[in-house]
């Protein structure tokens, strides 16, 4: 199913958590909405949900204009952060709820919920109370409890952030299966942005309730169309510099301590702006682009890193142990085509 | 080993707050007085002439000191009983016959006979007489200070407005009701705000002696006394009495709204009674009809505890001190009660209290009587009251009550 | 532990103190008040309950025996008085809690002015009982009683809530679940408000209505607080005594018909002056709370689910 969002907006009493929000979900696929928290990607969802009234705008699934239809009609199955599972029943009976309440007679529903359970790979568990299964057990539950009752829509607000780490690894690669098993379509909430890249066929990312940008995660990392989201994305993170378009179209630090030969010249002379430059973006083969100091070496499990300094600015770079650099020394670094961004200081535009 | 010594004084300090005022009982003050403890509950005007006789008595007499403490009216009984049981308690009270009788069998009750004089029967009322001496043992164990009682209420304006005559008798006071139920079809002819106290006046005036206390047994089981509960549950079943208060606990307030025209209430409830603008109300004596005159007499009087003997002789005296006319006399203008003694009543002070009080005329103590002051009477006034209203709500026939009125009377006489 | 912490440390001081008896000398203030106040008089109680022939005021007796219990399980009163109790509890703590989960849910909704209607359900627990009492019996009032009057509108002839003695029951367990409705609807509403509002937004995306929410969710949730109530409840309703004074001008019913186990207890101890009666129904009536405690931890156990 197709879901058309249009024009969305949501107030509350003293902010506007979503703005003026437009863009369409791609029919059974896994999308991440993905921002810091606090960014209006939770009211997002349960505005999918129906949970949340809307302010303005308007929500379409396939041609249904859902806007102000209540969630039961809507066909949405919901699993929530911390599972919600109805503590007092078992397995079975929170699995088959959903379908209690459509009055779906019991052997009908027993024998689809235990189906479920096979699917999410809890059936072994069928007649224990939540208490008494694991984090990972109790989140599947939930999936099999939203997925019963075949929703058009499968939502999954921040699924994998009450797991601990070998956990979420594990679950997300589960949820990845589940939602290619069944070709449902699917929208997941979280703030992690390597859950979203891992799992998801694209990834909308959102900052203050406006849309940043929609894409494909390799894309979204690899050509980031603001400022905003090549820092939001990677680890370690993007260096940022701040400078100006010096006379050859070249960047020069704001203090012009130095200047960074750029390989494309897109920038205004006398503009201001900001290099991003990703880690992995600076080789030491050849010669070109900038004179740097090595301010410290370390190693962060498998990844070798170092701190250099380009004029007055310090910036972080991978730098493999085949180069014997020491500290102190000074060296001339090349930037790469791709991982070099340039944006505009004002706007956060990538130019 | 200091500090196990203040813990020692913390667990004396404790356990000394459970019996708290445990230096009374009779004992004898470090000026050589002999200390006599009273405990009442009166309140007012009365505690204000109790702490004035008490200071009189005191300032006269050099070797005796009275004590008062004043208790609070709720549980008074238990915590007296409470505390003479642990030798904590007061020398004397003021009470009814009854509440002594509980502790006659024990021997916790002084013979006021060794201090009266010996013509003490001939000086007070025969009823109270008889009352004070109504123990198992024949003794006299209260002296008798005051007597109140039920007197009959009834709406004057009514009675005047209908040419209503009082009733002198209970036949007449039914026909007095069928014509105000002519009348006013929703009022009440009459109430009785003690049923006891009405149920135990049908009886003694059948000439039964209700309690024989030689055997420890009831004598109310008989058809005089079964026609009578007929009859009081007759005057319900057609409405001309009323059965229980519907407005508050007492009938005051349902006479008060002319809900209710008479009723037989005691005399202290004449503060309470406050007619509509227009109305007026009167007294008169509780009605008779039977074989013997009898109306219900309340007498209170000092109940002295056992103690050693010149505790025993000095509140004794002080009691006496209370009964004497003068005393006496005041005590009964305070508290609005007749004296049962012929020396009180030839007083001044009392003639010019009684005059053109007819409400006190109307207490008729001089044919007043009393229930036997034996262990398990409370048993048997609670009964009395059961027998009537069982009957009057059609709960149980007369019979069957009567019989198991009987029953639950004598095996509370004879546990006493 | 309090041992080691307090006795650890010190290196001067002697006698009890830096022993493991430290402690106590803390605790004996509280102690001893247990004792005198609370240990002894059970203690007591029971005794006497043995006693046969027990004088309150010189304490003699002519030996242990169970003749204090054959003689009030024998005693008409006293049975009467089971019944009546029983026939309380069994009416009074269904129903106040039926009514009271009722009520309690509705004021656990987010409306404008509620706390005007929380504040009125609250009302009669800081009442006077007389005022109550005055209102109660003009409400039962069989000639204006509203209750009648309401009654009346269905064809029912007025009945005499406080002068038959047949109807003195039903009066009381009105009385009854009314006076203990507040004190159940501040404990459910505490417990209503222990619940995830989660799991209620769970049930809506599902569709369930919002009885379903109510019958599905909010009692199996509320269950153990209900199951407190009703334990609590029922004690209290074992021990009904204080209620019969507003209503019957303080006699146990119109022709003392209306005895409960409390009221025998006081009757055969304040009027009687039985006092090993009295210690023996009150041995009784605690068996009875007992076996009622029992089955409240049993079922607490059971119905623990987080």
């Amino acid at each position: 199913m197709q879901i058309k969002i249009d024009h969305l907006t949501k107030k509350f009493p003293d902010t506007v958590a979503v703005d003026d929000f437009t863009m369409d979900f791609e029919s059974g696929k896994l999308t991440a909405l993905l921002g810091p928290s606090g960014c209006g990607k939770s009211t997002m969802l349960n505005m999918l949900a129906g949970i949340l009234p809307v302010t303005e705008g308007h929500i379409y699934f396939d041609d249904d204009d859902v806007t102000d239809m209540p969630p039961q009609k809507r066909g949405v199955g919901l699993v929530f952060q911390n599972y919600a599972l109805y503590p007092h029943m078992t397995v079975l009976e929170n699995i088959c709820f959903p379908l209690e309440i459509q009055k779906v007679n019991k052997a009908e529903r027993i024998e689809k919920a235990k189906e479920m359970a096979k699917l999410v790979q809890i059936d072994q568990y069928l007649d224990r109370l939540p208490k008494e299964l694991s984090g990972g057990q109790q989140q599947r539950v939930a999936i099999a409890r939203a997925l019963i009752k075949n929703p058009r829509l499968l939502l999954l607000d921040e699924p994998l952030s009450n797991l601990d780490a070998r956990l979420r690894l594990e679950m997300r690669e589960e949820i990845r299966r589940i939602q290619q098993e069944t070709k449902v379509t699917t929208i997941f909430v979280t703030h992690d942005q390597e859950e979203a890249m891992s799992i998801s066929d694209s990834i909308v990312l959102m900052k203050n309730g406006v849309l940043m940008q929609v894409d494909k995660p390799q894309e979204l990392y690899d050509d980031p169309k603001h400022q905003f989201v090549a820092s939001f994305l990677g680890n370690p993170p993007i260096n940022m510099i701040d400078g100006k378009i010096n006379e050859d179209g070249d960047f020069e630090l704001l203090d012009n301590s130095t200047v960074i030969k750029l390989n494309s010249k897109v920038g205004q002379v006398g503009q201001e702006v900001v290099l991003g430059i990703r880690p992995e973006a600076i080789t030491f083969d050849e010669v070109k682009n900038a004179k740097a100091e090595i301010i410290q070496r370390y190693t962060m499990g498998k990844e070798e890193l170092a701190n250099i300094k380009i004029g007055s600015a310090e910036i972080r770079v991978y730098l493999s142990s085949d180069y014997t650099y020491k500290t102190g020394d000074i060296i001339e670094i090349t930037l790469r085509d791709k991982g070099v961004f340039l944006f505009d200081k004002e706007s956060g535009k990538r130019l | 080993m200091k500090r196990i010594i203040t813990l020692f004084l913390a667990l004396a300090l404790a356990l000394s707050l459970v019996g708290c005022s445990s230096q009374n009982g009779g004992s004898t003050t470090q000026d050589g007085k002999t200390r006599v403890v009273l405990w009442h509950t009166y309140t007012e005007d009365q505690q204000a002439f109790i702490d004035q006789a008490v200071a009189d008595f005191n300032a006269t007499h050099e070797d005796i000191e009275v004590v008062v403490e004043t208790q609070v009216l709720k549980d008074f009984e238990s915590k007296v009983m409470q505390a003479v049981s642990t030798g904590t308690g007061p020398n004397m009270i003021i009470h009814y016959a009854s509440e002594a009788a509980n502790y006659v069998t024990d021997d916790m009750v002084a013979d006021l006979g060794k201090y009266v004089p010996e013509n003490f029967a001939s000086t007070v009322d025969e009823g109270a007489y008889k009352e004070a001496t109504s123990f198992t043992d024949g003794k006299l164990h209260i002296l008798p200070l005051f007597t109140s009682g039920p007197i009959f209420f009834y709406n004057k304006t009514i009675y005047d407005e209908l040419g209503l005559q009082v009733p002198t008798t209970w036949d007449e006071l039914v026909a007095n009701c069928e014509a105000i139920k002519e009348a006013y079809p929703e009022k009440y002819g009459f109430a009785a705000d003690s049923l006891t106290d009405v149920g135990q006046t049908l009886i003694m005036q059948t000439g039964n002696e209700l309690i024989d206390v030689a055997s420890k047994s009831v004598t109310f089981n008989t058809p005089e006394v079964a026609e009578r509960v007929q009859w009081f549950a007759d005057a319900i079943e057609s409405g001309l009495f009323l059965l229980n208060p519907t407005i508050s606990d007492y009938f005051s307030d349902d006479f008060n709204s002319e809900n209710l025209v008479s009723y037989i209430g005691s005399i202290a409830g004449a503060p309470y009674i406050n007619l509509p603008e227009g109305s007026e109300y009167a007294t008169a004596p509780v009605p008779q009809g039977g074989s013997v005159e009898w109306t219900p007499a309340w007498n209170r009087g000092v109940i002295v505890f056992s103690a050693d003997e010149a505790t025993e002789a000095a509140t004794a005296e002080f009691a006496l001190y209370l009964a004497s006319p003068e005393v006496n006399a005041e005590f009964c203008k305070v508290a609005n009660y007749a004296s049962p003694y012929q020396a009180t009543r030839d007083t001044d002070v009392y003639k010019e209290f009684v005059s053109g009080n007819t409400s006190l005329e109307n207490l008729r103590s001089e044919i007043g009587g009393s229930f036997a002051a034996i262990p398990g009477v409370a048993v048997v006034r609670t009964e009395i009251e059961k027998l009537f209203t069982e009957v009057a709500t059609g709960t149980t026939d007369v019979d069957t009550a009567l019989s198991n009125a009987e029953a639950n009377c004598n095996s509370a006489l004879q546990e006493g | 532990m309090a041992a080691a912490v307090l006795g650890s440390k010190k290196k001067s001081g002697s006698g009890i103190f830096n022993t493991k008896w430290e402690p106590f000398i803390y605790l004996a203030p509280f102690l001893i008040g247990i004792i005198v106040f609370t240990l002894y008089p059970v203690i007591n109680i029971v005794l006497i309950s043995f006693k046969e022939g027990y004088r309150q005021i010189t304490g003699a007796f002519t030996g242990y025996g169970l003749g204090n219990y054959a003689r009030i399980l024998s005693d008409p009163y006293f049975i009467n008085a089971l019944k009546n109790t029983a026939m309380y509890v069994i009416f009074v703590v269904p129903i106040s809690t039926v009514l009271s989960l009722f009520f309690a849910n509705l004021l656990n909704q987010k409306i404008k002015g509620i706390a005007i209607f929380q504040t009125a359900f609250f009302l009669p627990m800081v009442t006077s009982v007389t005022a109550i009492g005055l209102v109660w019996k003009l409400m039962f009032n069989d000639r204006i009683g509203v209750i009648n009057a309401v009654l009346g509108l269905f064809g029912v002839e007025p009945i005499g809530w406080l002068i038959d003695p047949s109807m003195n029951i039903w009066a009381l367990i009105i009385y009854g679940i009314w006076n203990m409705m507040p004190f159940t609807i501040i404990l459910l509403l505490s417990g209503l408000q222990n619940i995830d509002p989660l799991y209620y937004t769970a049930a809506r995306v599902d569709g369930a209505s919002s009885s379903k929410q109510f019958f599905r969710i909010t009692v199996p949730l509320l269950a153990p607080t209900i199951g407190l109530t009703c334990i609590i409840n029922m004690i209290s309703a074992s021990k009904v005594f204080g209620e019969l004074f507003p209503l019957f001008n303080g006699s146990p019913g119109t022709a003392y018909n209306l005895f409960t186990v409390v009221y025998y207890i006081y009757y055969e101890f304040s009027v009687s002056r039985h006092l090993g009666y009295a210690a023996a129904a009150s041995i009784i009536l605690f068996l009875i709370v007992f076996v009622f405690t029992m089955i409240q931890l049993y079922v607490q156990r059971k119905w623990k689910y987080y």
